[in-house]
């Protein structure tokens, strides 16, 4: 009866217990953690080997956040099991969990110290199999150095037991998003991260893999200032959070960290700023947790981009510079430290015209602070392998740059296609793009030994393996580039020159340069203006000294006329591209010499034969003297218009003159045309 | 018959008295032969006719559409042909000093000469200016900048396109022009 009694008793006790289960497990959680409550909504057990909750909120007692929350859970267990020691299965479903100071305060010192003592001893129960469904995981308020972070999990563990098993686990997170406190979009984003551990591998603080893959990082004033904060500031300031700080980190390490597709955009205030992306895939191999972000961070990455080009502002919108390929090596560190480790640009074109230029002052505008003061000036990037400098910008700066098979298109532009392009290649050390106002480029571009030909120009030459210099602004004057180019030699139609030199300035307006060359015993030096307008007009002019007659000739009219002495020249010229629209000049040869019209020969072989003696020595004598003629001094000028024009030569000698007047018609010439008239001629 | 005798002996002692003057054959000074000579030299489309309006009518043959774009090519290439006679003529009026170019980007005539080179002066620089002020007007459509800013750069370019002694008109710091010969 008693027996009964007590069956009843202990029946009773654990209907009540049944009944009172919500109570009971809140009041055992208050006594576990004093500065928590735990509320538990519709606990009951199903059975006897089926406990369900409805909703389990665990709250701050202090502030009143809910730290843990979730919409239901249930623990399954079996008889075998729990002969074991063993539960089947903890299921937790949508549990939110919010990691925050007051979470950490739960864990104070004292409890540190129950903890350390607890953390040693083995579980006396083990747990076949813990879910998650679709749990939510909220880090913030832990201080500026931290990014609030937002992610969801679910994870299926097994054998939660002692000894802990070597079977591989994973934990799975979803929609994680990071983002500064006061900031309203995230910084980072990331699709899904994957852990994957053995139970065995967590006991000795190791992860085996962390599995990343597509996201979005933006670099900007965010991270930027997160970066900052973590260097600058102490740990948050609350005593809590101090002493969580104080208390050392576990030295997580991680086995292999995989990054795949997760899209960097860098991201730059202002209008016009530039808007680089570029996607992330990397592999790090055993790496301290902790330090992950400073190995991501200090990782080399190489960036391809392809096809950059760089418009003039409107209206004219013209292309001035093009890019084919550039590829950027950075580390992520260099990123938020707005530095660019190398940037290898291959097959650029820089079109040196207005537009250009209009270009460079528009990014030198914009770059000029409101008050019309350009901020802190630049360092002048130093070209050669000279050692690096400091660069004390607050902007962004390549610490090298390297271009190969560079083309300087000189006086052109993609669209009007014209201007003679000129390879180069260069390596410059520190540029500062921030303040294009304070830039000075003065750059020594490699110009490789190579061959050009420019058959509408009928032009040929080949550079010198040199240098040009590349400066803007210049140090005198307005906003220009100037550069000068040595070649070896120079064809322009049949005319070859020696060492030829061209050095030329730039301005709005367009194109002066200045030229020279030996030419035939002689030199030549020139000049010419390349207006920047429609249809690329052009003048020039041309000065020649002692020029070889003899040669020359040779080269004009091969055997049917020559000339000895040397040539004094000077000419003028108006052009459009590459036609001649009007040409003048004069010429003088100060010296004696020797006129001879090879092709007189010609008519004296063909003399014909029947005619008598005293004619065919009339006519001989006639051609000779036409032949043949030494003079004293020979004068002479020209005028050529749209390939038909006048040229005048004066030949004095002891055996008297000879005035010569050419007149190169095109085949279109009317019979009214004036300029060829004998009224016209004689003007 | 001793008359006769007396008269050939006479004429005997006259022809002995009388010597002939020397014929001299070589010049006491160098013989100088001065010539003046023109020579016309003409140059003629190519085959391919990419110059002449002549060239290109002879290379259309076939296809009446081919026919109206070779003859409008020809005729493009006629009115090419006539400006560039014309402005062949403009360089002669240049070096005669009688025309100049005007801060508008127009031609001016300076001087007048009468008769009838003055009439083609005239016509001439009416018909350059004609052209010119077409081809501005197409320029400001086109870049839709003002007819007056466009003659302002057209005279600019001309004024620097200026060969060394043609007269141009020069603006001064106060707005107006002067007329003066380039320099250089």
């Amino acid at each position: 009866m008693a027996l009964v009694g007590i069956a009843l008793l202990v029946i009773g006790a654990l209907f009540f217990v049944t009944t009172r289960l919500a109570d009971i497990a809140s009041w055992s959680f208050a006594k576990a953690v004093p500065e928590a409550t735990l509320h538990l909504e519709h606990l009951k057990l199903l059975g006897f080997h089926r406990l369900v909750a409805g909703r389990v909120v665990v709250k701050s007692k202090k502030s009143g956040e809910e730290l843990l929350s979730m919409g239901g859970g249930s623990v399954i267990l079996s008889y075998r099991g729990l002969l074991h020691l063993k539960i089947d299965e903890v299921r937790l479903v949508q549990p939110v969990l919010t990691v925050s100071p007051h979470l950490a305060a739960l864990f104070s010192a004292k409890g540190e110290a129950e903890k350390t003592k607890t953390a040693e001893i083995p579980l006396p129960i083990g747990l076949l199999r813990v879910v998650c469904e679709e749990g939510a995981l909220r880090v913030h308020d832990m201080g500026d150095q931290f990014p609030e972070l937002n992610a969801k999990f679910t994870f299926d563990l097994h054998n939660l037991t002692f000894p802990p098993s070597k079977d591989e686990q994973s934990i799975i997170f979803w929609t994680i998003s990071a983002k500064r406190a006061a900031s309203r979009r995230p910084f980072l984003e990331l699709d899904r991260m994957e852990a994957r551990f053995t139970f065995d591998q967590l006991t000795r603080s190791h992860l085996e893999r962390l599995l990343v893959q597509g996201g979005k990082l933006r670099i900007g004033k965010q991270l930027r200032a997160l970066m900052k904060d973590s260097k600058s500031q102490p740990p948050a300031a609350s005593p809590t959070t101090q002493q969580a700080a104080a208390a050392p980190l576990p030295a997580w390490t991680v086995g292999t960290m995989n990054i795949m597709r997760v899209a960097v955009a860098l991201e730059e205030e202002g209008a016009n700023a530039s808007r680089i992306h570029f996607q992330l895939t990397t592999r790090l191999k055993d790496i301290t947790l902790g330090k992950a972000a400073n190995n991501l961070g200090s990782t080399l990455q190489t960036v391809q981009i392809s096809d950059i080009a760089l418009r003039a502002p409107a209206p004219s919108g013209r292309e001035v510079i093009n890019l084919k390929t550039v590829f950027l090596r950075f580390t992520l560190e260099d990123l938020l430290r707005q530095q660019i480790e190398e940037a290898i640009v291959l097959y650029p074109t820089i079109y040196l015209s207005e537009d250009l230029l209009t270009y460079m002052d528009s990014m030198s505008a914009q770059a000029t602070t409101p008050s019309g003061q350009s901020a802190a000036p630049a360092p002048t990037p130093v070209a050669g392998p000279s050692p690096v400098q400091s660069a004390p910008t607050s902007g962004w700066t390549i610490r090298r740059l390297r271009v190969d098979f560079g083309s300087l298109v000189i006086g052109g532009s993609a669209s009007k296609n014209v201007g003679l392009p000129v390879k180069f290649e260069t390596d410059i050390r520190n540029i500062a793009l921030d303040n294009l106002a304070a830039l000075k480029i003065d750059a020594q571009l490699r110009v490789p030994a190579e061959s050009y030909e420019f058959e509408s120009y009928q032009l040929e030459f080949e550079s010198k393996s040199g240098e040009m210099r590349f400066a803007y602004p210049p140090e005198k004057g307005t906003s220009n580039v100037v550069t000068a180019l040595q070649l070896s030699y120079l064809r322009w139609r049949q005319y070859r020159f020696q060492e030829p030199w061209l050095g030329v300035t730039f301005d709005h307006q367009g194109i002066n340069g200045r030229f020279g060359a030996k030419a035939y015993k002689g030199y030549l030096v020139g000049g010419f203006t390349f207006l920047f307008r429609s249809k690329s007009p052009w003048s020039g002019w041309l000065g020649g000294q002692y020029l070889d007659l003899t040669q020359l000739t040779k080269v004009i009219s091969p055997e049917n006329f020559s000339m000895t002495g040397p040539l004094n020249l000077v000419l003028q010229v108006n052009a459009h591209g590459a036609h001649i629209d009007r040409l003048q000049g004069q010429f003088r040869v100060a010296t004696p010499g020797k006129l001879r019209v090879g092709k007189i020969d010609n008519l004296l072989k063909e003399l014909p034969k029947d005619w008598p003696a005293f004619k065919r020595s009339a006519a001989t004598i006639a051609l000779e003297t036409l032949r043949d003629f030494e003079y004293k001094k020979a004068i002479g000028d020209f005028w050529f218009v749209d390939s038909q024009g006048v040229l005048d030569l004066n030949l004095s000698g002891p055996s008297g003159g000879r005035k010569f007047k050419f007149l190169l018609h095109t085949d279109n010439n009317q019979p009214t045309d004036y300029w060829n008239s004998s009224a016209a001629l004689t003007q | 018959m001793k008359q006769r005798f007396h008269w050939l002996l006479a004429f005997l002692a006259l022809l002995e008295g009388c010597s002939l003057p020397p014929v001299k054959l070589a010049t006491p000074e160098p013989m100088q032969v001065d010539i003046k000579m023109r020579v016309d030299v003409y140059q003629y489309a190519s085959a391919s006719g990419t110059s002449t309006g002549k060239g290109k009518k002879g290379s259309s043959q076939d296809g009446s559409s081919q026919d109206g774009a070779v003859q409008q090519d020809s005729l493009l290439s006629a009115a090419d042909a006539v400006r560039s006679n014309r402005r062949a003529d403009i360089q002669v009026f240049k070096n005669g000093q009688y025309v100049g170019e005007a801060h508008d980007g127009l031609l001016a005539v300076l001087k007048q000469p009468p008769g009838d080179l003055g009439d083609r002066i005239r016509k001439a620089v009416a018909a350059e200016n004609a052209d010119r002020s077409a081809e501005m007007q197409s320029i400001s459509q086109k870049e839709k900048i003002s007819l007056s800013e466009v003659q302002t750069q057209q005279g600019e370019v001309s004024r620097l396109r200026a060969f060394k002694g043609e007269w141009i008109e020069k603006p001064r710091p106060d707005g107006t022009f002067i007329w003066v010969r380039k320099e250089s």
